[in-house]
């Protein structure tokens, strides 16, 4: 019955891919197309509010200037905001203004479409900042990632100079992609009992006679654009796993099909774009393999149980139900945890600190792969990645020119792509070498021994990929902490963005190399194969010793 | 004045990403290959 209801959700979504995917190719496509009479006239007067006089093409460089200056000032408003929100309205509450450091923590996490959230929703924000801040910023945090999926996808399906308008597709991303499904997500959230109001705090007698406050919220609005949005931060501290972020089981499943149809459907995007949807779709079929991979140590981890608690008699039939809630049980805890990790949205159904050893491996293990249908955009972006270096490898072993789509693969491209990739491990675990070396970052560890480590390594990997989970049992919001997760973010947001971007600019260039017989084809099951293998090899074997130390020594030394 | 220093992290590193964008374009723009 449990792999039942996985497998119906896995078929669910394989269904929505093509038509998703058809739907987001027509956005950005540019082509003339039936959503063009919903949303031109909107579009064109948010063209005329901001200036954008002429949408013309932009080269690399000026399209990864727009995007960064866009993030600057969203940055600088929303770093305003959450300094001054005591003295700002929709504060029924009267919450103070957020401490410096957790004020930079926060912003960036929003901005970087991370979420780590080291306060607690429902005391450390107003509704005002729900709303100004962290509800806007998933929106422009997604539209972001989708906007630099599909510039680098022009750059290395297409010809000449530009690729693409960056704020021609942030627009149209928010504008025909993210509000409508934001607006249809959350009325059918409300019709499912989830919570949307500006009421203040609940203030109730409970039967025993005490007095209680229950807070409430514009929530179902939130909750839908952190799913769509892959973003992850929630109304309340546990996420959802609260009965007012996610009361039953249909609205579990709303919320994982929500967070996971438009990355799984990016590659089907892109095979449209290279007018071969069989490159779309065995890149598909490798993000799901790994998928599948990683859900199967999930699930069959939490569903054996803590062997340590089964050791006291307790009763193991329904596995390691520490940390979950009775509503979901392990099918859907397990499915969330895959999924989240995979999609690095970071939100929650279950406390990930209390998954079993290899259940945690699997969670990390996705995001230290950031390559498992990946967050909003970038996911695609980083896959395609591994594609041109698995590319580049064949190529050196068979002796000829790499080529990819049709263009070579040359050393400026690698080089890019050797920082982009190398970059990943380099900001986790450095990083949380310093932690272990220091005071400041050996006091938060409320686990000793192998679990610590892996609280550790969880907080920084979540924070690169730009995940936002946390195995909460870490004492995280300190200076400490702030900061160095808050640059974490920032370098794993930023220059894989930007060194990708340049990869786009270089390839969009070059003249097309004619196919022939001896061409490395890149739509078949050999690639497949490749591809999946370059991820592993590269990308697992870097963290292998880090991931030794943690979860690996604390499954062994359970027994 | 913890404001001032957090501003001013956020400043440093948005410019360590320009510096990253300028070092990007310059590998680009390498002759070192052919643009074939």
């Amino acid at each position: 019955m449990g792999i039942l209801q996985i497998i119906i959700v896995l078929a669910v979504l394989v269904l929505l891919v093509k038509p998703v995917g058809s739907y987001v190719y027509h956005v950005y496509s540019n082509e003339p197309n039936k959503t063009d009479r919903i949303y031109g006239w909107f579009e064109r007067f948010i063209y005329m509010l901001i200036g954008l006089k002429h949408r013309n093409g932009m080269t690399w460089k000026k399209y990864a200037l727009s995007f960064l200056l866009t993030n600057i000032i969203l940055v600088a408003v929303g770093y305003l905001i959450l300094r001054l929100q005591k003295y700002l309205p929709f504060n029924p509450s009267g919450i103070d203004n957020m401490e410096e450091t957790l004020s930079f923590n926060t912003i960036v996490s929003f901005m970087t479409n991370t979420n780590l959230q080291h306060y607690s929703g429902e005391s450390g924000v107003s509704y005002f900042t729900q709303m100004a801040v962290m509800t806007m910023m998933m929106f422009t945090s997604a539209a972001t990632g989708f906007a630099i999926a599909i510039a680098f996808v022009r750059g290395i399906t297409s010809r000449g100079e530009t690729i693409g308008n960056f704020f021609e597709d942030f627009v149209k991303s928010h504008t025909r992609i993210l509000l409508p499904a934001a607006v249809i997500v959350t009325l059918v959230l409300v019709a499912l009992q989830v919570p949307q109001t500006l009421d203040p705090t609940l203030t109730v007698t409970t039967l025993e006679g005490a007095t209680q406050s229950i807070t409430m919220g514009p929530i179902a609005a939130l909750e839908s654009i952190k799913h769509l949005g892959t973003n992850g931060g929630g109304f309340f501290g546990a996420n959802s796993a609260h009965p007012f972020e996610n009361p039953s089981p249909l609205t579990n499943v709303i919320e994982i099909l929500s967070m996971w149809v438009l990355p799984a459907s990016l590659p089907y995007v892109y095979g449209r774009f290279a007018k071969n949807r069989k490159q779309g779709w065995v890149v598909f079929s490798a993000m799901m393999t790994l998928f599948l991979l990683f859900l199967s140590l999930i699930y069959f981890s939490e569903l054996r149980g803590n062997p340590a608690i089964n050791a006291l008699g307790v009763d193991a039939s329904q596995g390691s139900m520490e940390g979950k809630e009775v509503r979901f049980g392990i099918p859907q805890s397990a499915l969330f945890s895959a999924v989240t990790t995979a999609a690095t949205t970071g939100t929650v159904n279950n406390m990930h600190d209390t998954l079993t050893p290899l259940g945690g491996l699997g969670t990390l293990g996705e995001m230290m792969l950031n390559t498992v249908f990946g967050g909003k955009g970038v996911g695609l972006v980083n896959m395609l990645m591994y594609a041109i270096l698995g590319v580049f490898l064949c190529g050196l072993m068979v002796g000829r020119t790499p080529e990819f789509l049709g263009r070579k693969i040359e050393p400026r491209e690698m080089k890019l792509i050797a920082v982009a990739i190398l970059a990943h491990p380099f900001i986790i675990l450095v990083p949380t070498a310093i932690a272990f070396l220091t005071d400041l970052g050996q006091g938060s560890i409320t686990n000793p021994g192998a679990h610590g480590i892996s609280q550790v390594l969880y907080e920084y990997t979540s924070s690169a990929a730009n995940n936002g989970s946390g195995f909460e049992g870490l004492a995280d919001n300190t200076p400490f902490w702030n900061i160095t997760t808050g640059l974490v973010m920032m370098l794993g947001r930023y220059i894989s963005i930007i060194a990708m971007l340049a990869v786009a600019g270089s390839l969009v260039r070059k003249q097309w190399v004619p196919e022939t017989v001896g061409t490395f084809r890149t739509d078949n099951k050999l690639f497949y194969g490749i591809l999946i293998g370059a991820v592993l090899i590269i990308g697992a074997l870097t963290f292998l010793p880090a991931i030794v130390l943690g979860p690996i020594a604390e499954h062994l030394k359970l027994g | 004045m913890l404001d001032l220093y957090m501003v001013l992290l956020l400043a440093v590193t948005f410019a360590v990403f320009y510096g990253f964008m300028a070092w990007c374009d310059r590998v680009v723009e390498d002759t070192g290959g052919d643009r074939k």
